[in-house]
């Protein structure tokens, strides 16, 4: 494998509980596979709270930067603008409160650089590089993590920028609370991502106070905790680090060139433009279980042999007991049988005289025997007793190894459920096995490691499933579908189909061959998907990579790429790796959920806070008026830290999450919602006109057939009636709510420097034109129907009261009655009714005749941009991408390497 | 000399020897001693007896003072064979009381080494089983990676 060294520093932060988490486990990652954090790595994580710092063990603990509380006096005394309620938190690190965090940032400033700047270098001493790419990681919803990024994202960039003469490479990723968090996180979040979009706003350099304001960052990744519905925490702890790792964003150690991609300098050209948007990554993976099934396999060996040897250490622990039962015995035996012994050669000892004879030495030599048999015998009495208990404690021991046995006995059924059914995700397929081809590939598994994903499973005769878990996703276009966002790629999705069908009428939308909505403005910047597996599970005319290509940049994105990488550790996996650069999360028009769906959640909890609350879910600027007034036009009052701080507040509940260039596109859906408006009200004017058309007989030809006709007759137009009445009321709300949407439209417009294309602006003052002269027929017909509406009923009405009148008395049965009752009740409410529709038909023209005036303020707005933008000659997106510079990052890492 | 002095007087030798191997070699009791001494004097008294039997024995018969002599020879030959079973019984008696201290010793060391072993024994089988648990929690720690 080609090895070559890059010197492109990298610092990782993870800042706030998860941030550090994240960080926490890609170091793991990187230690497991590379054995050591390489030498251009620097790991680093800020948090508040000691606990979760505590819990990162693989980070060293001179880069953890943990900050603890200051006191409210020291508190205050830093930051003057700080509300008292706000001075200190409830809970662990900043109790979630973003605004505590930018406080904790400003006493710790000095601290969280010092350790940053030493860090940063160490590494340049250590490779002699000048060029770094930072990446931050952090959780949106928390209090540390969602503060400090801004901050630390500004400053570290003017830090490095300054220090080593050039300006860091900054990529993000932000973690979105999932839609069952509480309101404190889900709020959080939103602001932090209106500071982030405000920032990402602001591309070109804006130096206050020798601070630089402009967006530090070249990429934003968003990643949400909630994937349709289900939590994805344990998906994105295993795709991060895996993107990371596996793209080569973090070599880990020696850059191997084969098997990784990653040319800085390529993303950050697709980068550009982009700037001001978000982006997102996708993570989805097949894997053939050949590790859970090796490691099956040693289980299911390993049981019989522990199980066999627990039973013979159970025999001799019997054995070893009898053993000790007969050594005591024996041991007793003994110590009496030395008694008698010494007895004996005391009584020889003893005996005297001429006629005996004791010989001292022998008797000496056995009494040293004896003694020394003595004291070994009340040794071993307590060895036994030991013996005896430790016996016991083996056999104890065995029963935990019997439980121990128990629990791989678990093991081995746990994998083999993973294995026959195992749990797959939108973003993780396992091939599920079954029982005989397990036990069959068991025979053959030395060869399994060898082979490679493909030929395992052509072996198992399911090539097909293989091509559909691995190469389907991108020649049928999953891919696209599996961002770790909640992300709608299609205005088609989320609007009635009506709307498509007025947008498409005017051209501003098409339809490809299957119906699917093809438009212009929704589609994202850069969609880059990154194969990773070994050579030989590629399969090319099965991919159909070019093919994908042209789908996907016909529907979704601008641009499309399918890197694949011949990365030889994957033989049993196939990873795809996505990146959606340049997202737009913001709503497609007024009315109309977002794109990004966590944005619904974040709103709601949003705007849950009363002003007084808002504090809380924001950071960036307080204690900072001069710049913030500086960039936003907004003036400060200097000294007046209330004041100031409310204002900073006021500017970010009013702020959008959205590209200026985004808001033209509004104006289409807004007059498509006028014009559909335009046929359902032409279509309940008619209903109201059809009510007049009551057939009355003719009162000479009574017969009790013309009377039933009449009595349903009225019993139709009263239901009709009720209808209208709804209708009106209905559809005079909905003109004032759009009436209010189109003038937020036109307050947003005016505002505007940058006009739509010219071939939009035509087809909008169309549609302006269109909806103008629609509201104008309207005008007239509800005018003229509300003049004549109530004579209308007023005389169909009298002409049934004639034909009741003269139904001759000689026919009156009680039928007939009945059915005189009836009509008469219908005629009354029916009259009743009358008055109200007809006062509820005038009154629409209220709301119309605004809308009118509203349509035409617009045609005006279109046109005066229009005109005004063809003299600055388009400046633009494209003038903006001429300012920017970017680093020169290549790490010359063999493009020809890079995939297709 | 006639013949029948010069077998007096190797018994009385034989006695003589008995003692100083008593006596030097196999250092029996001093009592003990005394019945080797007693057959040497009766043996020597034997011995001088029969040289001056016309002297001292004269009034008594030819076959009455070699009776005597005989008697007195016989007596001090049964004090030495005497003091000889008396010595082969007491080192009879200690060689057994030593063979089982001897015994007793060896025996008590075999149950110690088989103490020892079974200790042993237990040891391996706790080793074995901390290795099957450390092997379960290994294989577990293996299952959460893969």
């Amino acid at each position: 494998m080609e090895k070559g060294e890059d010197t492109v520093n990298r610092i990782v932060i993870g800042i706030g509980g998860q941030g550090g988490t994240i960080v926490n486990n890609i170091l793991r990652m990187l230690k497991f596979k590379a054995g050591k954090a390489p030498k251009n790595e620097e790991f680093l994580i800020i948090d508040t709270d000691q606990a979760s710092a505590n819990a990162c063990s693989e980070v060293e603990e001179r880069k953890k930067i943990i900050l603890s509380r200051p006191d409210t006096i020291l508190m205050k005394n830093t930051n003057r603008w700080l509300p008292d309620p706000y001075l200190s938190a409830a809970g662990a690190g900043c109790g979630q409160h973003r605004i505590y965090g930018r406080a904790m940032y400003n006493v710790h400033r000095e601290r969280i650089f010092s350790a940053i700047g030493s860090a940063a270098s160490e590494l340049r001493n250590r490779t002699g590089g000048k060029d770094f790419f930072i990446l931050m990681v952090c959780a949106f919803g928390g209090g540390t993590g969602s503060s400090m990024l801004l901050d630390v994202a500004i400053d570290i960039r003017d830090w490095i920028s300054k220090q080593f003469g050039s300006e860091p490479v900054m990529f993000g990723i932000g973690i979105l609370p999932s839609s069952k968090e509480s309101v404190l996180p889900t709020g959080n979040a939103l602001g932090t991502m209106k500071e982030l979009h405000f920032l990402m706003s602001h591309t070109e350099d804006i130096i206050i106070d020798d601070k630089n304001y402009s967006n530090p960052f070249k990429l934003f990744f968003l990643l949400g905790r909630d994937l349709q519905g289900q939590n994805r925490d344990e998906e994105l702890e295993r795709a991060i680090p895996r993107f990371l790792l596996d793209l080569g964003f973090l070599p880990g150690g020696t850059v191997e060139t084969k098997g990784k991609w990653l040319d800085l300098n390529d993303l950050q050209n697709r980068a550009r433009g982009y700037e001001n948007r978000f982006d997102s990554l996708g993570y989805y993976e097949c894997v053939f279980p050949t590790e859970k099934l090796f490691l099956y396999y040693d289980i299911e060996d390993e049981i019989p042999v522990v199980r066999q040897r627990l039973v013979e250490i159970e025999a001799k622990i019997s054995d070893i007991r009898g053993k000790i039962d007969s050594q005591r015995g024996e041991l007793e035996r003994f110590e009496g049988r030395i008694k008698d012994v010494q007895r004996e050669i005391d009584s020889y000892e003893s005996a005297a005289g001429m006629f005996t004879h004791v010989n001292a030495a022998a008797t000496t030599d056995a009494k040293a025997k004896l003694d020394r048999a003595r004291k070994k015998l009340s040794g071993l009495k307590e060895e036994v007793f030991d013996l005896e208990i430790r016996a016991s404690d083996t056999e104890e021991e065995k029963r935990l190894a019997e439980r121990n046995l128990e629990r791989l006995e678990a093991l081995k059924n746990k994998l083999f459920r993973e294995i026959t059914s195992p749990l797959n995700t939108r973003s993780y397929h396992q091939i599920e096995l079954s029982e005989e081809e397990i036990r069959g590939l068991k025979r053959s598994r030395e060869d399994l490691k060898n082979l490679s994903f493909f030929e395992i499973m052509k072996n198992l005769d399911r090539e097909e499933e293989y091509f559909r878990w691995t190469h389907s996703p991108i020649n049928e276009g999953d891919v696209i579908f599996n961002p770790m966002v909640n992300y709608r790629h299609s205005i088609g999705n989320a609007m009635t189909s009506k709307y498509i069908d007025v947008l498409h009428d005017y051209g501003f939308l098409t339809l490809d061959a299957q119906g699917n909505v093809v438009n212009e403005e929704e589609k994202f910047g850069h969609f880059i998907a990154v194969l990773s597996t070994r050579a030989d599970n590629f399969d090319d005319a099965r991919l159909g990579g070019g093919a994908f290509k042209s789908m996907v940049t016909e529907r979704f994105t601008k641009d499309a790429d399918v890197l694949k990488l011949d990365t030889p550790a994957r033989a049993h996996s196939f990873a795809m790796y996505t990146l959606m650069i340049g997202v737009q999360p913001w709503a497609p028009g007024p009315g109309l959920p977002p794109r990004l769906r966590e944005l619904e959640w974040l709103e709601k909890a949003y705007s849950a806070s009363d002003f007084s609350k808002l504090p809380r879910h924001h950071s960036l600027f307080y204690g900072t008026p001069k710049p913030f007034s500086e960039i936003t036009g907004v003036p400060y009052t200097p000294g007046a830290e209330e004041k100031n701080r409310d204002m900073v507040t006021n500017y970010w509940r009013d702020y959008e999450i959205i590209e200026p260039e985004a808001i033209w596109n509004n104006v289409p859906v807004v007059l498509a919602q006028c014009l559909k408006m335009f046929d359902d009200l032409l279509t309940g004017l008619d209903m109201a006109e059809d009510i007049k058309n009551v057939r009355v007989p003719d009162p000479e030809s009574y017969s009790i057939a013309n009377l039933t006709m009449l009595v349903h007759g009225f019993e139709n137009a009263s239901k009709s009636m009720e209808k209208v009445k709804r209708w009106t009321k209905e559809a005079e709300r909905g003109f004032v709510l759009l009436k209010n949407e189109l003038d937020e439209l036109i307050f947003k417009l005016k505002g505007m420097e940058r006009a739509p294309a010219e071939d939009k602006a035509e087809k909008m003052l169309r549609m302006i034109d269109d909806s103008s002269r629609n509201m104008e027929i309207l005008l007239d017909r509800i005018e003229d129907l509300s003049n004549r509406f109530s004579d209308d009923i007023k005389s169909v009405i009298e002409k049934a009261m004639g034909f009741l009148g003269r139904i001759p008395s000689d026919e009156t049965t009680s039928s007939v009655i009945r059915h005189i009752t009836k009509a008469e009740s219908e005629i009354s409410k029916l009259r009743e009714d009358s008055m109200k529709a007809a006062k509820g038909i005038k009154e629409m023209g209220g709301p119309l005749a605004m809308m009118l005036s509203s349509l035409k303020e617009l045609k005006k707005i279109t046109e005066s941009v229009g005109s005004e933008a063809e003299t600055k000659g388009g400046e633009g997106r494209k003038g903006k991408k001429k300012g920017v510079e970017l680093p020169d990052l290549s790490l010359n890492m063999g493009r020809g390497e890079e995939g297709e | 000399m006639e013949p029948q002095s010069i077998g007096i007087l190797i018994v009385v030798i034989l006695l003589i020897i008995e003692v100083v191997v008593m006596l030097t070699k196999l250092k029996v009791d001093k009592m003990l001693l005394l019945m080797p001494v007693i057959g040497v004097i009766f043996a020597v008294i034997s011995f001088a007896l029969n040289e001056y039997r016309d002297k001292i024995l004269s009034s008594l018969s030819s076959s009455a003072s070699h009776a005597v002599i005989y008697v007195i020879l016989a007596v001090g030959v049964i004090f030495g064979l005497f003091s000889v079973v008396v010595w082969f019984k007491g080192e009879k008696e200690a060689r057994r009381l030593s063979s089982a201290a001897k015994s007793i010793d060896s025996t008590v060391a075999g149950i110690e080494s088989d103490i020892r072993g079974s200790g042993m024994e237990i040891e391996h089988f706790d080793d074995e089983m901390s290795a099957i648990k450390t092997k379960v929690e290994d294989y577990e720690s293996k299952e959460k990676g893969v």
